[in-house]
Order: C-alpha cells, then sequence, then structure tokens
C-alpha cells in the first residue's frame, strides 16, 4: 500500500496521543481504539502485516478533523484513514456530482416531511444523483427522501430500513443505492429488512418515531455495543454542517424545525434555517 | 492462571457486554504505553506486541471495587490504564492479566468551592478539569510534559509532578483526598482535609502506588485563583554550573519563581537557540507582589533578569515535542529522558560525571540535561540521550544505569517523578538497603495477599 499513507499513520506511534482527549468518539465511547494515537497504531498494522481484521477499528473514526486542529505536526490522520477505509473497502473516491448529503462535500441537502416531494425530485435530476448519501435519524426525514425519489412502494417492506450493520445496499433500486452513514464496508450479506438505530435518549426517540411510521421492524440491529458513538458522529456531523454554512454560504438546507438535527443545529446556529422555497 | 469463561460471564453480568472489550481490534490500544524503549521498538518494526485478552470498562468506583472482588475470585491479575502516558512501561499488560480501563469514570465538579476543593474521578482528563477551573477563574497550577493526555488517576499512581513545581509543589501537594478500590478494603476513602495528623498517612501510601496496591478511583484536588500577573524572564549564564549555582540562591535565599528552569549548555542551544547556560521562569502572584520579587530576585543573583522571549518561546512549545522526536525518527535515531533528583551538595558534579560517562558510550549520540524541580536541599536532573536505533539494544539499558547509578552514588535518588514502571525495577535495589526494600516488599505483600494488583516489584 501507499508509503505516503504509511507514514501519516507511523507519525502517530511516536506521539502520547495530544490529541485523543479532543476526539468526540473516544470521549464518549471510552474505546480506546477510537483514540486518535491508537488509530495510527491500527493504521501501521495494517498496512505493515496486513492486517486487514483489524480494519473494522476505522469505522469508529467519524473523520471530524478535530484531531488534526489539536495536532502539534498537523499530521492528515483523518484524511488517511478516509483514504484507507476507500482502498480497503473498494468505495469510489467521490460520489458522483449527487446533492449529497454526506460532509466532505459542499452541497448539502437535509430533507424534511414538509419539503415539497416534487422539489426534492426536480433538484435530484438536475444534479444527476447516482449515489444519494442517507443522513437522517429522523423517520420523517427518511420517509419524505424516499419518496422524494421515488423509491418503490414496497420501500416499506424493504427500505425502511437501513441496511443491516449500515453497510452499502446492493438491491436499491436501479440508480440508486444507499450508502448510509459513515460506514464503507460492503455487506457481508445481503441486506436484511431491519431498522437500525442509534441508541441513548434520541435513538429511542427515533425509534419510536420510526415504528410509528414505518410500524414495528422484523428486526432491529444493535447498535449499542458501540454506545453513543452514532450520537457522537451525528453532533460531529451537525458541527460540520454548522462550519459549512457558516464558510460557504451555499448548498441546499432545510431542516424540520422538530427533527433531530434541527435541535442540535439549532442550539450551535445563530441564524435563520432557510426554507428550500427560498431556493425557488 | 488464564483468564476463565466464569471470570468473563461474572464481568458480563456485572458490567453488560458492553464494557467488557475482548475483541482483537478494541484490545491494540492496551499493548503499550509512552516507554520511549517501546516506541522506539514499535516504529522501527521490531515492537513485539502482547495486547492484553480482556479489558474491562467500569463506569463507576463500586464496578470497580466488584471487578477486583471477581478478579480476586478467580485469581486473574488486574493492571490498571489511564491516559497511557506513562514512560516506563507501567501501564503494560502483564502475565494473563486483566485491564481495567478507568477513563469512563468521568465525572467531576465542586466538592467544596469556598475551600477551592474539587473531586475528579480517575478517568477525568486534566486538560478538561483546568479547562473546567478557568473558567471559573481557578486553576489546578499542575502542568506535567503529559499534560494534554495524561488522566487524574493515572497522575496521582504515577506521582506527577508539574512545570511549575517551584511554587505550586507536586501532585501530592494538590491531592486532600482519595478514594481507592481493594479487593480486600472495598473502596478506601480518605476525606479530603487541609492537614491530618492521624497515625500514619494513607494519602500518600497511595500516592505513586502505581497499581501496586489498589486502583484510585477519585481524588480531591486543591484548586486555586489563576495568578493576577504572570511574569516570564530568562537570566544568561556562561555555564551550567553557574546557572545552577544561581537557581540554588534563588531557591534558598529568595522566594523563588512559580516555574524554573536551568539548561545546560548543550540543550541551551538545541532547545532554546542560545549559546551558553540559559535559565528561564516564571513569577506569578499579585502584581504588586512580582514587581516586589524581581527586586528581590536581582538582589539576591546581583544581576538583572533578561528579556522573556527564550521563556515565552519554550511556553509556547512547551506540551509539543512531537517534532523533534519525528525529525530524530526520520534519521535513526531514537531519544530517552531520565530524571533524578540530587542534593545541591553534589548535583553538579554528578551531572557532570554522568554526562560525561554517556558521551563515552558508542551509539549515544548526545547527552545534555535540565534542571526543573528545585527544593531547599537540591533540584531534579532531567537527562534527555539521544543514541542509534541500530543500537538500542546495547546502548539503552547501560545509559540507564550509567544515570542511575551515578545519582545514587551521589546520594541523588532513582527517580524523581516518572516512577518506576517495569524498567527502573531494576535498580530499586540502589534506592533502599536490603532491610527496607523487605519492608516495601512485605507492605505489598500485606495489602495485596492474592497477588491481584500489579507485582513486579515483589518479584
Amino acid at each position: 500500500m501507499n508509503q505516503d499513507l504509511l507514514k501519516v499513520f507511523e507519525t502517530c506511534l511516536l506521539c502520547p496521543g495530544i490529541c485523543n482527549n479532543k476526539c468526540p468518539v473516544y470521549r464518549k465511547t471510552h474505546l480506546r481504539t477510537a483514540a486518535p494515537s491508537v488509530l495510527g497504531r491500527l493504521g501501521t498494522r495494517i498496512i505493515r502485516e496486513n492486517r486487514i481484521d483489524l480494519a473494522q477499528g476505522l469505522r469508529l473514526c467519524v473523520e471530524c478533523g478535530l484531531c488534526l486542529d489539536a495536532c502539534p505536526v498537523k499530521n492528515p490522520l483523518p484524511s488517511a484513514i478516509q483514504e484507507l477505509k476507500r482502498i480497503i473497502y473498494k468505495v469510489p473516491e467521490s460520489v458522483p456530482e449527487p446533492i449529497t448529503l454526506l460532509e466532505g462535500d459542499e452541497k448539502i441537502l437535509i430533507v424534511s416531511s414538509t419539503m415539497p416531494a416534487q422539489w426534492i425530485i426536480d433538484k435530484l435530476r438536475e444534479q444527476r444523483v447516482g449515489v444519494l448519501y442517507l443522513d437522517s435519524y429522523d423517520a420523517r426525514e427518511q420517509r419524505a427522501l424516499y419518496g422524494a425519489v421515488g423509491l418503490p412502494e414496497d420501500l416499506e417492506e424493504k427500505y425502511k430500513v437501513y441496511c443491516e450493520d449500515y453497510r452499502l445496499c446492493p438491491e436499491a433500486p436501479s440508480g440508486l443505492k444507499l450508502l448510509l452513514d459513515y460506514d464503507i464496508r460492503p455487506p457481508k450479506k445481503p441486506p436484511a429488512y431491519t431498522l437500525l438505530l442509534p441508541c441513548g435518549e434520541n435513538g429511542q426517540a427515533s425509534y419510536e418515531e420510526a415504528v410509528n411510521v414505518y410500524g414495528t421492524p422484523s428486526t432491529t440491529v444493535d447498535i449499542c455495543g458501540i454506545p453513543d458513538l452514532y450520537l457522537a458522529g451525528y453532533e460531529v456531523y451537525t458541527r460540520r454542517l454548522l462550519k459549512k454554512i457558516e464558510e460557504r454560504r451555499k448548498g441546499l438546507f432545510y431542516l424540520s424545525p422538530d427533527s433531530f438535527t434541527a435541535k442540535v443545529l439549532g442550539s450551535l446556529l445563530d441564524a435563520p434555517i432557510v426554507s428550500p422555497l427560498s431556493y425557488r | 492462571m488464564t483468564i476463565s469463561r466464569d471470570f468473563l460471564e461474572d464481568v458480563k453480568a456485572l458490567l453488560g457486554e458492553d464494557r467488557l472489550v475482548t475483541d482483537p481490534w478494541l484490545l491494540i490500544g492496551y499493548e503499550r504505553d509512552y516507554w520511549p524503549l517501546a516506541v522506539a521498538m514499535e516504529y522501527t518494526g521490531k515492537w513485539d506486541p502482547k495486547p492484553p485478552k480482556v479489558a474491562v470498562l467500569p463506569t463507576n468506583e463500586e464496578e470497580v471495587v466488584q471487578i477486583l472482588e471477581l478478579a480476586r475470585r478467580h485469581g486473574i491479575p488486574v493492571v490498571p490504564y489511564a491516559g497511557g502516558t506513562g514512560v516506563l512501561g507501567g501501564a503494560l499488560p502483564q502475565r494473563d492479566s486483566v485491564v481495567l480501563d478507568v477513563s469512563p469514570l468521568d465525572d467531576y465538579g465542586w466538592h467544596d468551592k469556598k475551600s477551592m476543593i474539587v473531586y475528579a474521578e480517575a478517568g477525568v482528563p486534566l486538560i478538561d478539569l483546568e479547562e473546567w477551573l478557568n473558567s471559573q477563574g481557578y486553576t489546578l497550577r499542575h502542568f506535567p510534559q503529559s499534560y494534554p493526555t495524561a488522566l487524574i488517576g493515572g497522575l496521582i499512581a504515577t506521582k506527577s509532578i508539574g512545570q511549575y513545581s517551584t511554587g505550586y509543589g507536586g501532585i501530592e501537594d494538590i491531592v486532600l483526598g482519595l478514594h481507592v478500590a481493594t479487593y480486600n478494603y472495598g473502596l478506601v476513602r480518605i476525606p479530603p482535609v487541609p492537614r491530618r495528623s492521624v497515625l500514619w498517612s494513607l494519602k500518600h501510601l497511595y500516592i505513586g502506588s502505581e497499581g501496586h496496591l489498589g486502583i484510585i478511583t477519585k481524588a480531591y484536588l486543591q484548586a486555586r485563583k489563576i495568578p493576577e500577573c504572570s511574569l516570564p524572564f530568562s537570566i544568561r549564564y556562561n555555564s551550567f554550573k553557574e546557572a545552577l549555582h544561581s537557581a540554588m540562591k534563588l531557591v534558598q535565599q529568595g522566594t523563588p519563581p512559580e516555574l524554573l528552569r536551568v539548561y545546560d549548555e548543550l540543550e541551551s542551544q538545541s532547545m532554546l537557540g542560545e549559546s551558553g547556560s540559559l535559565i528561564i521562569g516564571v513569577i506569578e502572584g499579585p502584581c504588586n507582589e512580582v514587581d516586589a520579587r524581581i527586586s528581590v530576585m536581582e538582589n539576591v543573583l546581583g544581576k538583572g533578569l533578561d528579556d522573556s522571549e527564550p521563556a515565552l518561546r519554550w511556553l509556547e512549545e512547551r506540551f509539543n515535542v512531537i517534532p523533534k522526536i519525528r525529525d530524530l525518527a526520520k534519521i535513526g535515531l531514537s531519544f530517552d529522558t531520565i530524571e533524578v533528583a540530587l542534593p545541591w551538595s553534589t548535583a553538579y558534579s554528578a551531572y557532570k560525571e554522568t554526562i560525561e560517562k554517556l558521551i563515552e558510550q558508542e551509539g549515544i549520540i548526545y547527552a545534555s540535561a535540565h534542571a526543573s524541580h528545585f527544593y531547599l536541599s537540591g533540584a531534579a536532573i532531567y537527562y534527555t540521550i539521544v543514541f542509534e536505533l541500530d543500537k538500542l539494544a546495547s546502548v539503552y539499558n547501560k545509559a540507564w544505569e550509567i544515570i542511575e547509578e551515578t545519582s545514587s552514588k551521589h546520594g541523588g535518588t532513582i527517580s524523581h517523578h516518572h516512577g518506576i514502571g517495569v524498567h527502573r525495577l531494576k535498580w530499586l535495589r540502589l534506592e533502599y538497603d536490603d532491610n527496607t526494600l523487605r519492608l516495601l516488599k512485605d507492605l505489598k505483600k500485606l495489602l495485596d495477599p492474592d497477588g491481584i494488583y500489579r507485582d513486579e516489584v515483589i518479584k
């Protein structure tokens, strides 16, 4: 593998972890592997010794960049982790020019149940969406998005649903793949018709909301083995979104006032949240 | 004794599956601490990692006690792990041990604000506590090199000291009370008081105990008001001998600055780009008092204080040694730092002899030192050795041996503030005579009859 990539990870071996206490995932989960200095060891071991069995540790990193801010030598660990994930899981270098809900792209769209479906469809078509990155814990937002992009009517059976273990779903309708959240691994098996939910209070709220919308799922995937990880990631994501809004003042932003995103963002953002109607 | 399935089941029943870690990819973080030998070996691909098989993540003090009780029942040794910044291998997993990660114990707050006493559980990062105090106008004034990373429990267990020690002392001067989890006495509670004269000091028994006598779970710490004024300064001398002598005069005859550091000629050049030997320091306190103390210091020294620039530069960079370490690694070199403490009567001669012996060793590129913690009776001398990584095996222990034996020969200690860990055990015989060592070991056996805590000290 790439020697430059290895150098980035190896540099972390020399450090006691000056950035560790700035990592939101480590602080929330207390999983030592999530500490950036340990991720440096993980990356080193994966590359030097081809220890692919350790690769799942990489998913603990939400690539928020806070470790880079704290790093005395500005070692680009987050991008190295991102790159290593890409190599291991063979994810395309970039998603094909979409409206992307993924951090790392300045075009961000948050949908809500109150957003006019046709407006979303038009926007998506304009952008020739190839990969749509769903990033919402709000069931109503999800439902609106599914509807907006014309998912089949049996969606509630098939894709009510985050794919099990939040991996890439290969059986998504033609032209649309759902790349879910932060993980980029290909699935070990076909998607199960399950509901994946974050943990904690908000997770429970989302769950109840989702059940209200979709009915009781056949299975739920327990991601609480990594407690609060999702929420840690979500908080980081939201802060990042805020940064983008503040820095770039572009992209498409819409938040349902009662969505979880809006609640988190609302506590951080000292500016009105714009409606998609203002873009029309 | 291997870790039995029964033990794991018992821990799972106690903590739940989430807090019992057995996956290799989740245990990789406990392989080592920041022992430079381990760092160098891992960096050069010579490290033979021996991760633990199990780590546990208790979330409160009672769970720590219960885990220790389970460990005793099943005969499983327990090694505590905090921030992993120790530099002597003290957090390395031992035998078939369970690692007990204290980081989830992360509650802190005021215990008694009027008395400026805070409580902090073992897993609280020092930087969090300090920043929280700062936001209210308070401070601990405890700034070890590991400040950004270290956790409170680890700092106390290794008897940490901070850069402002000359003014505010070591961690033992900040800790007012402690909780220690044990398997045979439950949770030992030592309440915080200004001072206690009740038989021997249990607090001091546990400070610096390095996981040999129990697991520190909570501390009560003395906060103070952030100083109103802070004045960095430097003083230039031609030689380390002169500078060290002046530092002694400052400490013994004046009101010494809160932060005081004296660099030998080599470190003055390499660390601060100054020729000769440099003293840097910071005087803190009420503004009018700082002004008065400058006059006192100048009278004692018979010369004026120099500019603040070197001290400011050092303050700016003080937690950032990584660029230097990285640059050394790039050219096949590594380093270690070894701190001892010596009485004033022998401090300089011991330093001189040590450096002369070190630089005679093949593979040592350079050896230097500074003094950074001061007392009426003496000072801590902090050596830095830089050596060729290729000669690690032959030079590393030899350099350590020279420093430890020379310090001991001149009436000094083998360790000022890094503790013992696993690496320094071999020189324990230099610190105490046979009878005193026997007392140390008997005490360990008395408090740990089942050999559950770290046990290297009695081997």
